[in-house]
């Protein structure tokens, strides 16, 4: 059976560890350190190689799920978790300065696994900002000539984490 | 393109009154649909309008072999309870049959594969039945004015159209169950000033997840003036999830027609599995909230982008599906 | 950003330590401490080497090496050695929030090197608040 890899990445605080707690079947694999520079005053500490959940479907397949670390310092960790995957969840932050550069800055870092596959784009923390409007996303996403889906989530729900795996797959298919 | 094809339609157990209403709109209106429809007798019509409300007719039309393999039209005083899926209601309007008849040449409808469910099979009624001239959500698309007033005999709805606002009595359920009894009896006007008093106490709210509603449930089959089935239609954006949530038609749909180039209706339900006429209320609903757009596009970049390193196969996609319970 | 910075006499310590492994094991031509999270605090190289990166990386490998004995049941990561054809890298935590990474020639003594490297969190550790 082929590995099936999907990769969520995004800013962070952005909620990708939680994501994977959110839907693994397993207690999802960390590599949390303690956060040592300004984003201390938002968590203690921060994912610095991958996050790693996983879903059994009916024939015993496994479905694994990798979390990105969010600093762009990982770029490197970046490159090494998509090698073979089947699309890309990226988590933004709203409570960010400027989510629409957030967002931009992970589309161009992914470009090419997401020419080669697909992506989704969930808004997180949604409730503690609810600007830009979504439609400041999607002006954004003009240049990429396509419309990826952008979703509002809270990705403590383990609905909302489907949803997106959802929306993504059908992309992958259909798109 | 251009060519007119003569189209024969019979009945089967109408009153002489109702056959002699229906003779008279073919008389009057048959050259006006997409093909030119004469009345003819039932052995040699592509389609039959069938009295419901005669049993003896109903019988004779499931007994005869000959006769089933002609389009069947129900007409019916009850309409709700019909599952076929071409019918119209008593009592007999040009409109209506206008409508059908261009439906059955727009699904490419051949007599000899037409199935027909009688009522005491109890099949699930199709999204889109036809049972008049402009659906309800054309007829709230066709209002120019600032407000829309949408009258239902159980509650009514108002439109703020230039604030995108909605204020209603009615939950979203009960505004789905109202459209769902047919629109008929539905009363819509418009103003350029607020409708004084009506809505008072009402809290504007939204308005998409309502013209969303009207869209999916309220469209009859039949796309929104403008929008032609050969149209490249492109999302401009995904609708909420609160709204896509609940089908996975609706993702799929949303994934189709968020291709570069756009997608025809046609090559929507040639792609996938999901209905005409589930496409058309999707196409509609989006167009009412604003969200598709018409895209001029070549014939190469209308392809799919497949994906190239996954290789992964429908039934892969189907079982991660099938795993998340969506 | 606001990155972890340490004093100037912190500093100068840690250039002494850094300076005693080189001379103790010419191999060794870089040290660097970082924090946990990947990010550079000081470091004595021999040679030209993306400091930033490397900082960033150790942070990764010292915390899949962590995680990679919590996962096969074993406790307290000591180290992470990177063997490969030109030396070796070996990288070890230094109080709870810094690592210590060090880079030798495939010349070395890998024993010879751990030791050194033992040594230098000791000094190190009580030395650096």
């Amino acid at each position: 059976m082929s590995e099936i890899k999907l990769i969520i990445t995004g800013t962070p605080g952005a909620g990708k560890t939680t994501a994977i707690a959110a839907i693994s079947e397993t207690p999802p694999v960390r590599t949390d350190q303690a956060t040592t520079d300004d984003l201390a005053d938002l968590k203690e500490e921060t994912t610095v190689a991958m996050d790693f959940g996983d879903l059994t479907l009916e024939d015993g397949q496994k479905v694994f799920l990798y979390g990105t670390p969010g600093q762009r310092r990982f770029e490197f960790m970046w490159k090494i978790l998509v090698q073979g995957g089947l699309g890309l969840i990226l988590l933004v932050d709203c409570s960010r300065d400027d989510p629409l550069a957030d967002m931009d800055m992970y589309l161009e870092n992914f470009a090419d696994f997401i020419e080669e596959t697909g992506v989704v784009i969930g808004l997180t923390r949604r409730d503690e900002c609810e600007s830009p409007d979504l439609d400041d996303f999607y002006e954004r996403l003009d240049r990429w000539g396509t419309v990826f889906p952008i979703l509002e989530v809270d990705v403590r729900k383990r609905e909302d984490v489907s949803l997106m795996i959802n929306a993504l797959i059908s992309t992958i298919e259909f798109a | 393109m251009g060519i007119c094809v003569l189209k024969t339609l019979a009945s089967v157990g109408l009153s002489s009154k109702d056959e002699t209403v229906l003779k008279s709109l073919l008389d009057l209106f048959g050259t006006k649909t997409r093909d030119h429809w004469v009345y003819a007798n039932w052995d040699h019509a592509d389609a039959i309008v069938l009295d419901m409300d005669n049993s003896e007719a109903v019988a004779q039309w499931h007994n005869s072999d000959e006769m089933r393999r002609r389009i069947p039209i129900a007409l019916s005083g009850e309409v709700s309870s019909l599952s076929e899926s071409y019918h119209l209601p008593k009592p007999l309007r040009a409109a209506p049959l206008i409508s059908v008849l261009n439906l059955i040449v727009e699904n490419g409808h051949h007599s000899a594969t037409a199935q027909f469910r009688g009522p005491e099979q109890g099949s699930a009624p199709d999204d889109a039945d036809v049972d008049q001239a402009d659906s309800l959500a054309q007829r709230i698309k066709s209002c120019d004015a600032r407000f829309v007033r949408v009258a239902f005999h159980r509650g009514k709805l108002f439109l703020d159209r230039q604030n995108r606002l909605c204020a209603t009595s009615l939950s979203l359920e009960q505004l789905s169950g109202l459209i769902a009894e047919l629109s008929e009896d539905v009363e819509i006007s418009e103003s350029e000033s607020v409708f004084p008093d009506e809505e008072a106490g009402m809290e504007w709210v939204a308005d998409k997840p309502f013209l969303w509603l009207i869209g999916i449930s309220g469209s009859e089959g039949r796309l929104l003036a403008g929008l032609a089935p050969d149209s490249r239609l492109r999302l401009l954006r995904w609708p909420s999830p609160v709204l896509i949530r609940r089908s996975q038609d609706f993702m799929t749909l949303c994934a189709l027609m968020s291709r570069k180039s756009g997608i025809t209706l046609d090559e929507i339900v040639a792609s996938s599995e999901v209905s005409r006429d589930r496409a058309i209320a999707f196409i509609n609903a989006a167009s009412l909230i604003g969200s598709i757009t018409a895209v001029t596009a070549n014939a190469e970049s209308s392809q799919s982008r497949a994906p190239s390193s996954s290789g992964v196969s429908k039934g892969l996609l189907a079982k991660i599906r099938s795993r998340l319970k969506v | 950003m606001n990155q972890p910075r340490i004093s100037e006499s912190g500093e100068k310590f840690c250039q002494e330590v850094f300076a005693q492994m080189m001379e103790q094991s010419h191999a060794v031509y870089g040290v660097l401490i970082s924090t946990v999270d990947g990010h550079d605090v000081t470091k004595r190289f021999k040679r030209e080497m993306p400091v930033a990166k490397l900082s960033a990386m150790m942070g990764s490998v010292l915390a899949l090496g962590e995680t990679i004995a919590r996962e096969a049941q074993q406790e307290r990561c000591r180290y992470v050695i990177v063997e490969n054809s030109d030396g070796f890298i070996l990288t070890l935590k230094l109080k709870e929030k810094l690592v210590l990474t060090v880079i030798a020639s495939a010349d070395a003594n890998l024993g010879l090197l751990h030791t050194l490297s033992r040594n230098a969190v000791e000094k190190l550790a009580k030395s650096l608040k």
